[in-house]
């Protein structure tokens, strides 16, 4: 059975469902990158906790199913728009950067493209550097090509090695721009808006396969967790092989983490299912019969 | 077990465990923090120690160290945690002024893994009494290591914990299925709410259809409540040995004259060996207690 990681997926705003669906699909390793709530944060402390859930409870929901769980810390472009939080969460990101199974700063960047983002956008990859972990940033749904531009600006004026990048939700526009850098092109492959399979094909076939990734980008909106299996699937079907799958679906994305080295291969060999673990007063099981491996 | 040895004797099993290089990497790690130990490097150094030493096992599962709160097995203790371990017990050695903030954000600010360090830790630590809100936090989790750590080869809540807070614990242990067995000073810390409790929640588990620790028998029979020793009577017969093996230690315990004549007529058609032993156990000490 092939296996695929999914570099960009909110799990926290999955069902354990969404777990169970995913492992079956082939799905053995995933990232999560810290991100809004879907509505606003008004105090550190949420944060706070919210970044322990990444590391904690997330981490440990995932491994039941055999799905080993990354994460990536940081300010999100929304939030550092916020006074109520930004600055706060910024003295807070050293610490979190530390904790294992963090493999990247993220995601960062533009989302208004004010001057407040750019503010924390900076700030977060100096911290990338000094961590020295790679960085995962999410590019604007609006002006997206002015600020995938701006984006490599600030990127190259950082000093961050271009490597260490991973720039997020290319579109046909956006992409002829990340590959003239060294960074890696991330797609966020969405029922509706973003990417699609089919398109993502076509940008495979023009682009090649060379620091190409694909993610679901799933999270409360309308998404779907499988589009990585899906995307397979549309490769297979316009006639890339099953090598070049695995490259694009497993690889590269491990790859590009793994450059954080703390992303360890072995955990997503065979890994060891206990559904009756629980976790801090809370079981994902829900009177049915645990599964054991 | 050997005898308890000195807290500081993780250092060397720590050098034996781990590469050369893992090892003078970890003991610079813990060079730079002297002599003030200032928070923030500290919790740094804290979180980097599984990165330092790896989480490989200890080897020394032999070993126990003498604690504040009692002696602490090492049995399953990993390099990042005895690492984690050193880390605290160090800190409270060279500055502890410290101590209180450190055990605080190491543990509220930990993950897993660190949580555990600092619960195997607690009993090395002076005053570890003025701990006791982390350790009942960490009896409030369900993941299983995690409140293993403190429930299990932990001389902590038997120390320091109130029969309140003890008997939550005991009561915690047998909801998530953690090892019973494995709780130090069970037998100290035996009362008569909690074998009340105990046998309540046998018979919810009963009426419910689902199954329950045999060790749960023990805190039963400690201070059996009425009705306790009619049921243990009563689980002799069930279908399942392990079920009869648990009930006939139950009544081991409770050594009771008037369960003498049941024990020996169940000893002659027992067929599990291990049942039959605890029977024909019971009825030559309490032959032996009649005569």
């Amino acid at each position: 059975m092939p296996h695929f990681f999914d570099p960009h997926i909110h799990m926290t705003s999955r069902t354990t469902d969404d777990y169970e669906a995913m492992a079956s699909a082939g799905i053995v390793g995933i990232v999560e990158p810290a991100f809004w709530l879907g509505q606003p944060r008004t105090q550190v402390g949420s944060f706070i906790d919210y970044f322990s859930s990444l590391i904690g409870w997330e981490r440990f929901r995932a491994k039941q199913f055999g799905i080993a769980h990354y994460c990536t810390m940081g300010l999100n472009p929304k939030e550092a728009n916020d006074p109520r939080v930004a600055d706060a969460v910024l003295e807070l990101l050293p610490r979190y950067l530390q904790k294992d199974g963090v493999v990247a700063v993220g995601e960062i960047g533009y989302d208004d493209i004010t001057p407040a983002e750019e503010k924390a956008f900076s700030a977060q990859l100096e911290l990338a550097k000094n961590a020295n972990l790679p960085v995962l940033i999410h590019t604007p749904h609006r002006d997206k090509k002015k600020g995938t531009e701006r984006t490599i600006a600030v990127v190259r004026e950082s000093g961050v090695p271009e490597e260490h990048v991973l720039i997020d939700h290319n579109n046909e526009e956006t992409l002829p721009l990340v590959k003239e850098t060294g960074c890696w092109a991330g797609h966020s492959v969405y029922p509706e808006t973003k990417m699609t399979e089919a398109r993502m094909v076509d940008l495979l076939k023009r682009y090649g396969l060379t620091k190409m990734v694909v993610n679901s980008a799933a999270d409360w909106g309308k998404s779907d967790p499988l589009k990585v299996p899906k995307t397979a699937e549309a490769m297979r079907g316009a006639g890339f092989s099953a090598a070049d799958i695995e490259v694009v679906l497993f690889e590269n994305p491990v790859r590009f983490f793994e450059q954080s080295g703390r992303l360890n291969r072995g955990d997503m060999v065979a890994p060891k299912i206990d559904q009756a673990e629980l976790f801090e007063g809370n079981s994902v099981l829900r009177g049915q019969v645990p599964r054991r491996s | 077990m050997t005898a308890c040895v000195n807290p500081e004797a993780l250092r060397q099993l720590i050098e034996q465990a781990v590469p050369d290089v893992a090892f003078r990497a970890f003991c610079e790690q813990l060079e730079r923090l002297a002599p003030d130990f200032k928070l923030p490097a500290f919790l740094g150094a804290f979180t980097a120690t599984a990165r330092t030493l790896g989480r490989k096992p200890l080897g020394a599962d032999e070993v126990c160290l003498t604690g504040t709160s009692g002696d602490l097995p090492l049995a399953g203790t990993t390099t990042d945690v005895a690492g984690r371990m050193l880390l605290l017990y160090t800190l409270a050695q060279a500055a502890p002024q410290q101590l209180p903030a450190a055990v605080k954000a190491a543990y509220e600010e930990g993950d897993s893994h660190e949580k555990l360090a600092v619960m195997r830790a607690l009993p090395l630590l002076p005053e570890a009494e003025r701990f006791i809100e982390v350790a009942l936090d960490i009896g409030r989790v369900n993941e299983l290591d995690l409140f293993s750590s403190l429930a299990a080869q932990n001389p902590y809540p038997s120390r320091h914990y109130n029969e309140l807070a003890w008997n939550k614990l005991y009561m915690k242990a047998v909801f998530i299925d953690a090892p019973l067995s494995q709780m130090l000073g069970v037998e100290a810390r035996n009362n008569a709410e909690l074998s009340r409790m105990a046998l309540e929640y046998v018979e919810q588990q009963e009426s419910a259809g689902r199954r329950f620790p045999n060790e749960i028998w023990q805190a039963i029979a400690a201070h059996p409540p009425q009705g306790a020793v009619g049921k243990l009577l009563g689980y002799l017969s069930h279908a399942v040995p392990d079920l009869r093996l648990g009930a006939a230690a139950g009544l081991e315990r409770v050594a009771e004259a008037r369960t003498l004549s049941f024990l020996q007529e169940r000893a002659s058609v027992e067929s599990d060996e291990r049942v039959r032993a605890v029977l024909e156990r019971t009825v030559h000490k309490l032959e032996k207690q009649r005569s």
